[in-house]
């Protein structure tokens, strides 16, 4: 009798060390179903939010033309259309805190010229800006990527001062950098890329001060299929 | 008799638990399974990634220009992963903080935790210097990329991870409903 016992309390104590194993085993598959169902269920969320954005998108008012002396408006959800004339007299100016960059043919870029009298007063320049001071030949573009993006692809006529390089390795340069009449046009990968800032700082502090920054960097320019290296495949 | 014979038989079995080699890791493992630790790892996680996620969600341009700037992805799926991701976390966030399959909500987020990190380690090393777009589209918060944001994702990382390994999944409500 307390053989059989002793006998079933070996029993249950064997019995009972594989099953917590077991049990993690079905758990971690059961949470995973579980992960896999509120995957799903957030791509379907996302797909049903896409859509109704859409559809919000599509039924606002659409200026539709802007012919000269009035713009028309259709608004979809009720069919309705609208005009707004539009008279130039009372028309007005307001100047904002940025400097305008949109292209003109008769476009005054002569400030593009003026020395900086501190670092934070590195001017940004746009796409346009750039593209004046290529055709110009005042344009030295400096590439602030690190080398291997240099070498895969430029903006024609660049040279390479990725960020971070030293004082005398840019004093390298100085035969480029100190050509007479030309602007030092410091660009990156685009806008949020802050490389071309820190690369126009120490061009700034080793003495080159007819620097500007290029905040559209190679995306814009490339973008814009304006001349360019590219390595050969 | 019957007695001592049992007794032996309990003593053998415990004998055969390794128990006194393994004290340190034990005490870890009872204070990183902690209910009130857990239930506070769940309450934190939950807000910060429903947080992070309820802008991201309303502007999934902003978001998918954010991972474009990572250069890891194609374009082609750029817009796909900015649409779903936020509602991701947002769905992921609200099961942690009120408990519901919080098991699962945590093995989601860590996965995205660790794809995370990967992503700001490597934008760290290759010299970017840009906006993480963890936080910034939210509150504006300067948060750059950097070893302080790698950190930030292992220590989130951390809290997910013994939420899934010592969380349970199931509908709990952090146990407020529970019968006595």
């Amino acid at each position: 009798m307390a053989k059989a016992k002793a006998r079933s309390v070996k029993k249950t104590t064997a019995a009972a060390a594989p099953e917590p194993a077991a049990k993690t085993g079905f758990r971690i598959n059961k949470s995973l179903i579980t992960a896999a169902v509120i995957v799903a269920v957030a791509v379907a969320a996302g797909i049903i939010a896409t859509l109704v954005r859409g559809k919000s998108l599509s039924s606002k008012p659409a200026v539709s033309s802007t012919a000269e002396g009035s713009i028309t408006i259709n608004d979809p959800a009720t069919n309705q259309t609208f005009q707004l004339t539009v008279e130039p007299a009372s028309a007005s100016v307001t100047t904002a805190g940025v400097q305008n960059t949109m292209p003109s043919a008769k476009a005054d870029f002569s400030y593009l010229y003026k020395i900086p009298a501190s670092k934070t007063e590195i001017m940004k320049i746009g796409l346009d800006e750039a593209k004046y001071l290529y055709d110009n030949g005042r344009a030295l573009f400096i590439d602030a990527r690190v080398t291997g993006e240099y070498e895969q692809a430029h903006i024609k006529g660049a040279i390479s001062i990725p960020v971070g390089t030293a004082v005398q390795d840019i004093e390298k340069n100085k035969a480029a950098l100190s050509q007479k009449g030309k602007v030092l046009i410091v660009y990156c990968h685009g806008v949020g890329c802050h490389l071309s800032d820190k690369t126009a700082y120490s061009l700034y502090d080793a003495g080159y001060k007819n620097v500007v920054i290029f905040f559209g960097g190679w995306n814009s320019w490339s973008e814009a299929n304006y001349p360019e290296y590219k390595k050969a495949l | 008799m019957v007695r001592s014979k049992l007794s032996r038989v309990q003593k053998s079995a415990v004998k055969k638990q390794p128990e006194k080699q393994f004290k340190a890791q034990d005490v870890l493992l009872n204070f990183f399974s902690n209910r009130a630790l857990l239930t506070a790892f769940k309450i934190l996680i939950g807000l910060v990634f429903i947080l992070s996620s309820v802008t991201k969600v309303f502007e999934p341009e902003e978001f998918s220009k954010a991972i474009g700037s990572y250069k890891m992805l194609p374009e082609i799926f750029l817009y796909p992963m900015a649409v779903v991701i936020p509602w991701l976390q947002l769905i992921c966030g609200i099961f942690l903080l009120i408990d519901v399959y919080s098991k699962s909500a945590a093995l989601i987020l860590s996965g995205l935790l660790g794809v995370y990190t990967i992503a700001i380690t490597q934008a760290w090393l290759r010299g970017f210097d840009m906006d993480c777009g963890c936080f910034d589209l939210m509150i504006g918060l300067p948060d750059k990329v950097g070893i302080f944001a790698i950190i930030r994702d292992l220590v989130m990382l951390g809290m997910t991870a013994c939420i899934f390994f010592f969380g349970s999944d199931k509908i709990s409500f952090h146990g407020l409903f529970k019968r006595r």
